[in-house]
């Protein structure tokens, strides 16, 4: 059962902020989709092992030499704000 | 004929051989899309300067007597998820606004390479998280068959520019359908290869575990040669297959007498009558050929679209964190304090479908959650992968309708994201295995294309391609697009 | 007060000296201008992926080994999420529930007692960036702030202690030893002025005899090993105090301020954490095989024990020297690299013990940073063996020589320190004191044998310390009729 109070939360972990109304809207489609994904619960999986890739690979790896990157202006100005070669970003701890 | 109609393989052989310059060929598709896009909002820009520039490039090696390769000169249209460097990229969403990636996605350094003219970037659903092309903060694209109707998605504009003549080829990302169900949508191909085959870096992801680039094409031909161009192992991709190098034309005509074709009827089965009558013919059809179909049973894909909603939905929550307005895309500048600039920011650029993908994956990998779905849909995963690699010990490829239905309306399943996710459940299990899946038209329902799915097992599309390509000169879907040029 | 006993465990986060960062080639080195060793990678541009540096999971290897863990054969990352503007993809590459190394241990000494400290873990993640407060010296008070991505993902080793560390000296101890291990293995140097070690450690207390555990607090912010030793004896007081007065302890994080000394509640957000771990799918599993852990082992640097003991048997250091001399690995290599020049083990370990110790102590530098080379030093020990020059003009000359770099025989003919072994020359400068000293004279002839030394020392001063001291003694006892 999803409740608003669920919604809320997940909102605050994800900054996100809704509105009331939407906050309603995505307690009921997240309710229903969670009433129809329940259906997981029918099948049996205790002996098996979770896949997180689609095709297994491993050790892949990269050797440690430095190839400095070249378009560092590029990154820098996409930035919203920047200054003194850095990311700006407003006051982290509220007065 | 119109240069337009043209397959792409056709017009590699006119520039090859002089009849038709790189040049011509991008100046007509480039009209075309000027002529079109107004209408059917397939392209969110067009980039006529750069597509001419590389036209010009082809043309100058042709006049100086160089030999040129593959598909050189033969323009394509980018879905609006893979970077380009300097040029936009949006994913459809606002929250990237002004974001100019400061690298290429390798796909993209393989066609720059190749000298193939780029049109422009599509349209998409908004990060990819769509059916339908409706979630795009920039609009939705219509279907050109008919233009009440949707194109599918999220690749909605990466198929309607092949579909509408605007490009011969595009490139589309494919996380649980969205190439194949836009394809079927519109009438053209489309094919996602086995994930690891071509390199995601640059792909801004959506699910990383399923997301993998492809191609749309008139012709199976068309996406064996796009294929050859953007497949290949990547040093920056760690999931990327490092296999030796094959050439996916090769194999194309080979004979298919004696193919063992499996239908699984948890996928058949919840077909309407009338549509499985059109999709009756085509087996029909088809076992004249000497194709042997037999239904199986893949008992785990009943459970496949839910854990599909689980998966992509968590890591996806988890990619999108970067979108914290800190260095690219949209900021909310009023914003007094970083929790409060960062919680606009997010609020203002997402669009509501993107923001319950978020809700969602952030609620399956919360602690108390973790084990009941994220976990459990992990172990469903297996059990799918199982299920499918038990039926390619007996049969060469799978078999099924790409969607339920043809092209629905436009607006008609926006109002709930369940029965739009539904729309979904052939092409999921494909993504889930890491499969390589190909859409091809099959016959045209009420004015509208409906498409055919076959699957193989890993590593194997140079079979898929042959027996799709097999099929498709079997089926003769045969179409008149002068319409399309003449809207 | 007695009554109680501490429970202390540590998480020590240890960067690695690789020369790229965790998952892209960018340089991992410190103190370069903000943002000058970034790529799309590591500032988490859409559509970037991250490629596993191999040597990050050799060094965790190396450590594991040398600190008596096993190896775990199949490693995953995860994504741990959460958002800050020092972390640009929104979550941290981890390791979760599948660390690198388990179950280790190692063993501390704590005035002449041993102790063994259990390690319950060590894993690979990568760092975060760095913020600069603008407006303030700190995050309070700052209007607003620059981020520098320079340290965004540069590999580090966390260090999970078992709770077996009782008071602050051991926890100290355990610490110093760490950072031993860590620059034996030459994976880390262990400045933690530039943050290369970094320390969190969660305390608590109980009445002693008891087995079950407090309610912990953790301490963050302990930034020099004289922050560990007084934030933790600072978290006991606090917490005897809370519970002789009836309080309870509350579990929470604590900023220790070392200015003030003192530690502060980091007040709790609004939100509960809740980090999502989840396997990261852009990286493949680690599947590490007994091979390759054997191959890393036969490629470890012999560690501070058996450098201890193999300089015990083979040059006869007592276990005082030995540890001395094994401390720190830059100065055991010193050691051993003085002895290429000169094999008198006794002697360097007495000048590396003392002037030179003296010498790095008062310029805070380590032994390879001064002008004085193994070499150098071999040479001047090598004067003063031959009685070139006496000790006390040594300990001018080895100054000389963190001075300048040169050589000790060029020091000495430049300053005409040369020792004077001619007796005439000697004889003369003790007659003189002969006439100046008359009372000394009186007394040793009437038996106080001892003052002669006064004499000597008198002879030595009028000879600028260049006479051979065994020799105007042995002049003076003659010319004074002494035999």
């Amino acid at each position: 059962m999803i409740t608003k109070e669920t919604i809320r939360n997940l909102a605050i972990l994800s900054r996100l902020e809704f509105t009331e109304d939407e906050l309603a809207k995505y307690t009921q489609s997240m309710d229903d989709i969670f009433n129809y994904a329940n259906l997981l619960k029918n099948i049996e999986t205790s002996h098996v092992a979770p896949s997180s890739h689609a095709i297994p690979i491993q050790n892949v790896f990269r050797e440690d030499f430095v190839i400095p990157y070249e378009n560092i202006d590029k990154i820098l100005s996409n930035a919203p704000e920047a200054e003194a070669h850095s990311f700006v970003v407003p006051q982290i701890l509220a007065d | 004929m119109s240069i337009l109609n043209l397959s792409a393989l056709n017009l590699s052989k006119k520039i090859k051989n002089k009849e038709l310059s790189s040049t011509e060929i991008t100046k007509a598709f480039l009209a075309q899309t000027h002529k079109t896009n107004a209408e059917l909002n397939s392209f969110l820009i067009i980039t006529e300067k750069e597509a001419l520039a590389t036209a010009a490039k082809v043309d100058a090696k042709v006049a100086a007597g160089q030999t040129l390769e593959g598909l050189e000169g033969v323009p394509i249209a980018i879905k609006d998820n893979i970077c380009i460097q300097d040029l936009p990229c949006t994913c459809s969403s606002r929250i990237l606004e002004g974001f100019k990636p400061p690298y290429n996605a390798t796909v993209i350094e393989k066609i720059k390479a190749l000298n193939m003219p780029i049109i422009g970037k599509t349209n998409m659903d908004e990060f990819a998280m769509g059916s339908s092309t409706e979630t795009s903060a920039f609009g939705i694209t219509r279907n050109p068959w008919n233009t009440n109707c949707v194109p599918g998605g999220s690749s909605g504009g990466s198929a309607v520019a092949v579909s509408s003549l605007q490009a011969p080829l595009s490139l589309g990302s494919d996380t649980g359908g969205s190439i194949r169900q836009p394809a079927s949508f519109c009438g053209v191909v489309g094919l996602k290869p086995t994930y690891g085959r071509v390199s995601r870096y640059g792909l801004i992801a959506f699910a990383s575990s399923l997301d993998q680039i492809g191609p749309f094409s008139q012709t199976v031909e068309d996406s064996a040669h796009l294929l050859n161009v953007i497949c290949g192992h990547d040093k920056k991709d760690s999931t990327s297959q490092n296999i030796a190098a094959e050439d996916f034309t090769a194999n194309l005509q080979n004979p298919i007498n004696g193919l063992k074709v499996g239908i699984p009827e948890e996928l058949y089965n919840t077909l309407s009558g009338d549509i499985k009558e059109e999709y009756e013919k085509v087996i029909k059809k088809l076992s004249g050929e000497g194709v042997i179909f037999e239904t199986i049973k893949l008992p785990s894909l009943d459970y496949a679209l839910a854990t599909y909603y689980i998966i992509a939905p968590a890591e996806a929550s988890s990619n999108l964190s970067r979108y914290d307005g800190v260095r690219f895309g949209h900021r909310n500048k009023e914003a007094k304090s970083l929790i409060e600039m960062m919680t606009k920011s997010r609020s203002e650029g997402f669009g509501a479908e993107v923001k319950r993908r978020i809700l969602i994956g952030s609620y399956v990998l919360s602690s108390g959650y973790y084990d009941a779905y994220y976990k459990k849909a992990q172990q469903v995963r297996t059990l799918i992968k199982e299920d499918f690699n038990k039926a390619f010990s007996t049969y060469d490829v799978i078999f099924s309708p790409t969607t339920p239905t043809p092209a629905f309306k436009i607006g008609e399943k926006s109002s709930n994201p369940l029965e739009m996710y539904l729309s979904d459940i052939m092409t999921i299990p494909v993504n889930m295995a890491g499969l390589p899946g190909i859409s091809i038209p099959s016959s045209i329902y009420n004015g509208l294309p409906l498409g055919i799915q076959l699957v193989s097992n890993v590593l194997t599309e140079s079979k898929l391609l042959n027996i799709a390509n097999i099929f498709e000169k079997v089926i003769n879907f045969n179409v008149n697009k002068n319409a399309f040029i003449n809207t | 007060m007695t009554s109680w006993e501490a429970v202390i465990g540590l998480e020590i986060h240890a960067q690695l000296t690789t020369n790229t960062k965790t998952f892209c080639n960018c340089s991992a080195e410190f103190g370069a201008t903000a943002n000058t060793h970034i790529c799309p990678v590591c500032t988490g541009m859409p559509g970037v992926l991250p490629v596993l540096n191999k040597n990050v999971v050799e060094y965790a290897i190396k450590l594991g080994l040398a600190t008596n863990c096993s190896i775990s054969g199949h490693n995953e990352f995860a994504r741990k999420n959460y958002f800050y503007p020092d972390l640009p993809k929104g979550y941290q590459i981890s390791q979760f529930d599948k660390p690198i190394c388990l179950k280790g241990h190692m063993d501390v000494v704590v005035e002449g007692k041993e102790s063994k400290i259990g390690i319950t873990r060590i894993h690979m993640e990568e760092d975060a960036g760095k913020l600069v407060h603008q407006g303030s010296d700190n995050i309070k008070g700052a209007t607003h702030s620059f981020v520098d991505l320079n340290r965004s993902s540069v590999p580090l080793l966390e260090i999970v202690s078992e709770p077996d560390i009782r008071n602050a000296k051991e926890a100290v101890a355990y610490m110093e030893k760490v950072k031993q291990i860590l620059q034996y293995l030459e994976i880390c140097d262990g400045n933690m002025e530039e943050g290369s070690m970094r320390c969190d450690a969660n305390v608590s207390i109980r009445k002693k005899g008891e087995t079950s555990l407090g309610t912990k607090a953790e301490v963050k912010n302990l930034n020099s090993f004289k922050s560990v030793e007084k934030a933790i004896n600072l978290e006991i007081e606090r917490q005897i105090d809370i519970l002789e007065e009836g309080g309870t302890i509350i579990q929470e994080t604590r900023h220790y301020n070392e200015a003030t000394n003192s530690t502060k509640s980091l007040r709790s957000k609004e939100e509960a954490h809740d980090y999502r771990y989840f396997p990261d799918p852009d990286l493949v599993p680690i599947v590490i095989s007994s091979e390759w852990v054997e191959e890393v082992r036969k490629s470890l640097p012999e560690l501070p024990e058996a450098r201890r003991n193999r300089y015990m048997a083979d040059y006869a250091l007592n276990e005082y020297d030995a540890l001395y001399i094994t401390s720190e690995k830059s100065l055991a290599d010193f050691f051993e690299n003085t002895l290429k020049f000169i094999n008198k083990p006794k002697d360097i370990v007495n000048w590396l013990m003392s002037d030179v110790a003296a010498y790095i102590k008062s310029k805070q530098l380590s032994v390879n940073a001064t002008k004085l080379t193994p070499e150098l030093l071999a040479g001047m020990i090598s004067l003063l063996s031959a009685g070139s020059i006496s000790g006390k003009i040594a300990k001018d000359v080895i100054l000389e020589i963190f001075e300048t770099g040169k050589n000790a025989q060029q020091i000495v003919s430049e300053k005409g320190l040369a020792q004077v072994s001619d007796e005439g020359a000697i004889k003369q400068a003790i007659e003189q004191v002969l006439q100046e000293n008359h009372e000394s004279v009186e007394s040793i002839k009437n038996g106080k044998v001892q003052a002669i030394g006064f004499l000597v020392g008198q002879v030595m001063k009028k000879t600028g310390g260049k006479a051979n001291p065994g020799l105007a003694n042995k002049l003076l006892k003659e010319l004074l009729g002494i035999s």
